[in-house]
């Protein structure tokens, strides 16, 4: 008997790591142990010191099982003859509210939850669709394509004006020394001296990584020109030299009619709201376009440097992209010219390849927000699902159309959003926000990470993918009970969500942010005495998030707001 | 060897471009952990770790690290306001990071507390190919601000442990001057009259905020 219940008893003990005493109750499948669990579990939560008991002090929920999620036969039958989703995918919403999407299907249901298809089309309508949306991508890769070959062009030239500049500098040099004569009397020295100092600068402006000034150059060589001084010197110093400088004249008098090339300023035109039209042409290109341009090239360059140290935890969840070859990988990664990724195994270079494809393409899209770190956390989950790209390019902008405001470079989005979970706290849990407004953390700050990245850094993948799917899912069910509210307040009635349901709302993940903190609320209470203390605390929550308990206690959260 | 009670606990800030290796250099520090594919930091995080900066004294240093790109900069304030040490990295091998750095300098010059002290870091010396690295530059700029300027290179562990002790020892040092300054501020000022200061800590009520909209 008492052999029996060994296994018990050290579950029971990993439950007051976890606190996870209905999963350790759920799991004996005999109606007899489960009991006996039972009778054990008191004994030994009674006798070993308080953490049942602190947790008693909240009236919350302790680990929660995921309750059955969307399966691949429930989506099957939840169609139409036309495949249109019957209800207008109440059901399938509801679902997914509950207990998330089924792993096999999320790719197909990802779409319609993100608005990608309209609940109500039907199938020949999405298919319809399909192929516009491929074009739009293909021709946002164009634009990228476009631009990136401009930025290229860019970087010859003012390497040229660098090179002119070197060797106007060196041509002044030469005269002023010749001037000096003192020098021509030790001629040996001089020549050596000389000799290796044009060596290095040669070797300086030929050297991209190098750090010999490029403002230093550039300034110098302003102040060249700016001297007013086009010494005849400088022309008899040579052809190259001559030749040189009137290229450079050029571009200083002339340079924005000269960099005006017809079809090459996407930046410009591409408008986030209607998608991408095709470039103006033959405008003269305005002035701001030059920062435009250096602003995407800072883009592309952090997209690169983000996208090979993704991290690798979607493998799982795409077993044929895990698999791909290394010439695949590396064909992929040249497309779009990865640097620095030879060290990455061929799926995740695989992986970063199509995360660049996917994020410069959308920095062309909304060139608002162009390319903030984070977001290559929001795409990599869709990177991984869905194996088109133009796919999983739209879903992402799906994604982003709220996401986005939290990237502002103002943070006025952020903000808002942070003073949403303090208000939700400040409802839910006064005494808990009390003690954050003393501490100077009544901003809310702690949560800044939770919220930008949509605790992808809290979570789990899997975890992550969950309550993405449930806040999409209660989102669009918020939305439907609100135009049903609409037409209803229209002819003079009322709507209310049906007692059974727990109410829908379009910020659910702020509720599961502000749930996820007040499960650590003992613990802020006592030990957190500064803004910084709480950050830490909440910091330390990653990886430690129990996602569907969380869920229940947000809703919870939900309600209690919703009396107030 | 006796565990000696740190001296004090000092607040160092990590601050610097994007991926210049802040968080590595962090990390190796902290727990002598290396990654190739360290992930971008989101907003700041923390370690800490106990430093001797002689055979008799330890600090414990709090290390905020921070998010390298602009667009989180608007938080540097929380992390460097009242930070004793801040340890600005570049990348040895990427000219515009060692910019960034400057432009740092100026802010904390600024917006920092006059005491904090500063060291500054170019790392993945491993990565440079050039024969010879000349950051005559930037050892230069370093000293210019009062600054000691140190190479490192988070992956072979190398010169790290002497930037934080630097930057240990000069914080301690600055702030006990700071301590013994105020003290004597103190000491010269009429004697307060005992017992009736009151200090009404209380925050004041936070707006009243609609829950539910």
């Amino acid at each position: 008997m008492l052999q029996q219940l060994e296994p018990l008893v050290s579950g029971l003990v990993n439950f007051q790591h976890s606190m996870g005493i209905f999963r350790g109750l759920a799991a004996p499948s005999n109606q007899h142990a489960a009991a006996l669990a039972i009778g054990v579990g008191v004994a030994l939560v009674a006798g070993v010191a308080g953490v049942y008991i602190i947790q008693g002090q909240t009236p919350w929920s302790s680990t929660k099982r995921r309750p059955k999620p969307l399966t691949a036969e429930d989506w099957k039958n939840a169609f139409d003859g036309d495949g249109r989703l019957l209800n207008n995918g109440a059901q399938v919403i509801g679902r997914v509210r509950r207990g998330g999407v089924a792993p096999e299907i999320r790719s197909e249901v990802w779409p319609f939850l993100l608005g990608v298809h309209e609940l109500d089309s039907t199938e020949g309508e999405r298919k319809k669709k399909e192929p516009e949306r491929r074009r739009k991508f293909a021709r946002l890769r164009k634009q990228v394509e476009a631009l990136s070959q401009r930025i290229k062009e860019e970087a010859v030239r003012k390497e040229k004006e660098e090179e002119v500049a070197a060797l106007q500098r060196e041509a002044k040099r030469n005269r002023n020394q010749a001037e000096e004569g003192a020098l021509v009397a030790n001629g040996t020295g001089a020549d050596g001296k000389e000799g290796r100092e044009s060596g290095q600068k040669e070797r300086s402006v030929g050297m991209e990584s190098s750090f010999e000034s490029t403002t230093q150059n550039s300034d110098r060589h302003q102040t060249d020109a700016q001297s007013g001084d086009p010494s005849p010197a400088k022309a008899r110093d040579g052809s190259d030299s001559a030749s040189a400088s009137r290229e450079m004249d050029a571009t200083e008098t002339g340079g924005a009619d000269d960099l005006a090339k017809p079809g090459t300023s996407p930046l410009k035109t591409s408008n986030p709201s209607e998608s991408s039209k095709p470039s103006e042409t033959g405008n003269p290109k305005p002035p701001e376009d030059a920062q435009a341009l250096e602003e995407f090239q800072t883009w592309l360059r952090i997209i690169r440097l983000d996208a090979v140290r993704m991290n690798a935890a979607w493998i799982p969840y795409a077993p044929a992209q895990a698999a791909c070859d290394p010439g695949r990988a590396e064909e992929m990664a040249r497309a779009v010219g990865l640097e620095n990724d030879e060290h990455l195994e061929p799926a995740r270079r695989a992986h970063a390849a199509r995360l660049v494809a996917i994020l410069e393409a959308y920095a062309v899209y909304d060139k608002e927000t162009g390319y903030c770190q984070g977001m290559s956390d929001l795409l990599s989950p869709f990177v991984a699902l869905i194996e088109s790209d133009a796919e999983a390019f739209w879903c992402f902008q799906r994604l982003m159309k709220t996401a986005k405001h939290n990237f502002r470079i103002d943070e006025r989005g952020i903000r808002g959003q942070l003073d949403r979970i303090a208000a939700i706290l400040e409802h839910g849990d006064p005494e808990l926000y009390q003690h954050l407004a003393k501490i100077g953390a009544g901003d809310c700050i702690f949560a800044y990470r939770m919220v930008v990245v949509l605790f992808r850094r809290e979570l789990s993948f899997e975890q992550t993918l969950c309550l993405w799917e449930v806040c999409w899912a209660d989102a669009l069910a918020a939305e439907q009970i609100e135009s049903v509210a609409k037409a209803a307040s229209m002819v003079g009635g009322t709507v209310e969500q049906s007692s059974g349901q727990k109410k829908a709302t379009k910020e659910l993940l702020l509720y599961a942010i502000a749930a996820a903190v007040r499960q650590r609320r003992r613990k802020i209470l006592d030990e957190c005495s500064a803004m910084d203390e709480a950050l830490r605390e909440c910091n330390a929550m990653a990886n430690n998030i129990d996602l569907w308990r969380t869920l229940q206690d947000a809703r919870a959260l939900v309600q209690i707001c919703a009396k107030k | 060897m006796r565990a000696a009670s740190p001296a004090a606990n000092l607040k160092v800030v990590l601050l610097g471009e994007g991926r210049v290796g802040k968080t590595s250099l962090l990390l190796r520090f902290a727990k002598d952990e290396f990654s190739d594919t360290q992930q971008a930091t989101i907003q700041a995080s923390f370690l800490s770790k106990k430093v001797l900066v002689d055979a008799e004294t330890s600090v414990a240093l709090s290390i905020w690290d921070t998010a390298g790109q602009e667009r989180f900069h608007s938080l540097g304030p929380i992390y460097y306001r009242d930070a004793d040490a801040a340890l600005l990295v570049y990348d040895v091998t990427d000219k515009d990071s060692f910019d960034r750095v400057k432009s740092w300098v100026k802010e904390l010059k600024k917006m920092a507390g006059r005491n904090i002290v500063l060291a500054i870091a170019g790392n993945k010396i491993d990565l440079d190919r050039q024969e010879e690295l000349d950051l005559t530059e930037q050892t230069e700029y370093a000293e210019s601000i009062g600054a000691s300027h140190f190479t490192t290179s988070a992956k072979l562990n190398k010169g790290i442990d002497a930037v934080f002790q630097d930057l240990a020892k000069r914080a301690l040092v600055s702030k006990r001057r700071a301590a013994a300054a105020a003290e004597a501020v103190e000491s010269t000022l009429v004697p307060r009259r005992q017992g009736t200061l009151i200090i009404d800590e209380r925050p004041k009520a936070p707006p009243k905020r609609s829950c539910c909209s």
